[in-house]
Parts: structure tokens; sequence; C-alpha cells
């Protein structure tokens, strides 16, 4: 009968203890894990608002001269064939040097090496052979970007210069997927900062705008 | 001296392992309960801290996000920048003709008066000349440019002819560095 009563009051002070030692281990576990998963949040979310607060800050700086850039960039890599472009910029460039023009023409689209698309352009420049020399060293410095392939020199006579040309023009295709908007973004680099302000000093493209005209008669069938 | 008092039943009285192992028990286990409770208010308070914390930085986090979307046109204009410069960069890397010649300004410079640049032919990889001089000085000048020049590796002599109505006609292959 002791003995019965001894083990009763040990288990007594017994259990207690493996019921605290079960909720230690049962609560820590749950605890812990919820603590470890709260802190991962906690780091992601911080590293998001990082990331946000140095995207936003090269935004803003981008959104300054955001447009005039874009339109630097694009005006020197368009994103369609620049043929027109190139003929109009060569005619005038021509003009300026006072070298004439003839035979200019256009090759079929093809793919460059580079992966980029390109379209010949030909054409014969006539005129004394400094001011031709002058006029090809020149084609750079335009945009759209175009770079001489290819001269045949030739001169009739002392100084006076016919050259054939072959200048190749670039386009490549818009990017069409903006990233994620906790994606980082990157500032322009100095390089990069460097190459648009190279761009800056292209001559750029001269477009008209044909504006509609306002005197002809709403029904063209009317007498 | 301290009187030791047992009111229960002799009987009742634990004695040997039983004793300690009681003994040693009860005030282990207060320690634990006491441990517990601390442990228990601290991942409490702390998981209240750490989620008031989450939730400060995700509307922070969604602030700046409406911020950005407010932006897009910036966004779309950075990424254009960066697609067309990285483009540029590699188009402006291709060779090109016009610097070919306008590294053989120098010796061309030197083709005047009665000489004639019968034929020039440039690309990227190589220039072909022939010229034709009147004079034996002339022929003699172009031949000291070309001596002078660092832009070329060598100089291949193609044909060398003279004609007395034309000249010396000389083709020259010029091999870049």
């Amino acid at each position: 009968m002791k003995i019965q009563e001894n083990v009763i009051t040990a288990i007594k002070a017994i259990v207690p203890f493996f019921i605290v030692v079960i909720l230690f281990a049962t609560v820590g576990q749950f605890g812990f894990g919820k603590i470890a998963v709260i802190r991962d949040q906690i780091t992601t979310a911080q590293s998001d608002q990082k990331v946000l607060t140095q995207k936003l800050d090269i935004l803003k700086n981008v959104q300054n001269a955001g447009a005039e850039s874009s339109t630097l960039v694009v005006s020197a890599l368009p994103d369609a064939n620049p043929a027109l472009s190139v003929f109009s910029q060569i005619k005038i460039l021509a003009g300026s040097v006072g070298v004439t023009l003839s035979g200019i023409k256009a090759g079929a689209p093809a793919v460059d090496t580079t992966g980029f698309s390109t379209v010949d352009i030909f054409f014969n420049a006539i005129g004394p052979r400094n001011q031709v020399e002058s006029f090809i060293n020149a084609i750079s410095s335009f945009a759209p970007i175009s770079i001489v392939d290819k001269i045949k020199i030739s001169e009739s006579a002392p100084g006076a210069a016919l050259a054939n040309v072959s200048v190749k023009s670039f386009w490549a295709p818009f990017p069409t997927k903006v990233p994620e908007i906790t994606s980082a973004i990157t500032d322009l680099t100095v390089a990069e900062k460097q190459t648009l302000q190279d761009l800056s000093k292209l001559t750029q493209p001269v477009f008209a705008t044909v504006q509609a005209g306002g005197g002809g008669k709403a029904d063209p069938f009317s007498p | 001296m301290a009187i030791k008092l047992n009111l229960l039943p002799p009987d009742y009285a634990l004695t040997g392992p039983i004793a300690q192992v009681v003994k040693f028990a009860r005030p282990l286990n207060v320690i634990l309960l006491a441990l517990f409770l601390v442990m228990a208010l601290g991942m409490g308070g702390f998981f209240i801290f750490s989620s008031l914390s989450l939730k400060s930085l995700a509307a922070g986090n969604d602030s700046l996000k409406s911020q950005i979307q407010a932006q897009s046109v910036a966004q779309q204009q950075i990424v254009l920048l960066k697609d067309r410069l990285g483009k540029i960069k590699t188009v402006q890397g291709v060779a090109t003709a016009a610097k070919s010649l306008s590294d053989m300004n120098p010796l061309l410079s030197l083709v005047t008066g009665d000489s004639i640049l019968s034929e020039l032919n440039v690309d990227p990889q190589k220039i072909t000349a022939s010229v034709a001089f009147k004079s034996n000085s002339d022929l003699t000048d172009f031949l000291k440019g070309i001596s002078s020049n660092t832009n070329y590796s060598s100089v291949l002599l193609g044909t060398f002819s003279y004609n007395p109505a034309i000249g010396y006609q000389v083709s020259l292959d010029f091999i870049k560095k």
C-alpha cells in the first residue's frame, strides 16, 4: 500500500515535468516556425523596398530627360527599315558638301551577322576628290546610324572623282516586355550616357508633317 | 535548533530513490514552467512586433509600387534606352570603310597635280589603289609617304608599269595592322 502511494506521488511530480517539456516542444516548434516565416517575409519585403526605392529614384531621373533621349536613340536605331530617312540624309549631306549624287538605290533587307536587320544603300557621288572624301567621312555623322561598307573611287581627270559607295543601315525591333515591377533596374552607365551624348551630336532626319487640308469638299462626289 | 515536523502518517513519507526524484522534480517543474511562460510571452511579443513591421513594410512597398506604376512611361523609356544603347554600341563596333579611307587620307593627299587616282577600292578588310603618276618626283613623294605611314603592316606592289603618255602606273595592296 505504501509503495503504491509513493508511486502516485512520484508520478504527480514527474507528469507536470513531461507536460511542460511537451509544451516547450510543441509551442517552440510552432512559434519558431511562424517567426522564421515572418522573418523571411520581412527580409523579402525589405529587399523589395530597397529595389523599389532605387527603381523609383532612377525612374524620376529618367523622366526628366527620358523623352528627348528616347527620341535620340530611336532616331539612331529605328524599329523599321530606315532606307528613306537615310536617302534623305545622304541627299542633304551631299548638297551641303557640294557633291552630286546619282543612282541612289536600296538593296533588299537582310539580317546581318551581328543579328540586326540591315539594308544596303548604293549611290554614286561625283565631285572634287577631297569633297567626296569629306562627304563619305560625314556619313557617320547623321542618324539613322549608317556605316560605309564599300567604297570605289576613280578619277577621270586629276581631282575629279566618281565614288561608288555602299552604305549599310540598321534597324531592330523595340523591346516588347517591361520587367516585373519588383525587378531591379540599373541607371544608365557612364558609357551609356557618353553614347547618348555622342548621339545628340548626330544630324537628325527632317520629317515634314502634312497637314490635313480644310478646303476640300466634304463629299467628293457632290457637284 | 529547528524542529522538524511531519504531520503525515509515517506510511506516506517518501523514502529511497523516489524521494530523491520527487525532491528534484518539483522545483524543476516550477523553473521549466517559468521558462516556458517567458518563452511563450517572448515569442508572442516578437511575433506581434514582426507582424506590425511586416505590415508597415508591405504598406510602404504598396505605396512605392503605385508610384512606380505612375511612372510607367519612364519605365518604358529606360527599357527602350537600355535596349537601344546596347544595340547602338554593337553597331558602332562594326568595321567601316570610311575609317579605312580616313586612314588613307595622308597618302591620298600626295596624289595631286597631274597624278590621277585611277582606282581606289576600300572595304573594312582591305584597300587596293591604282595610281598614275606623271612624274618621277610625284611617285617618289608617294612612296616616301608610304614608308612613313604607320597604319599598314605591309604594302604589296601589284603592278608597276611606265607609259610615256600616262606616266608611271602603280597598283598597291595595303594590308592593315
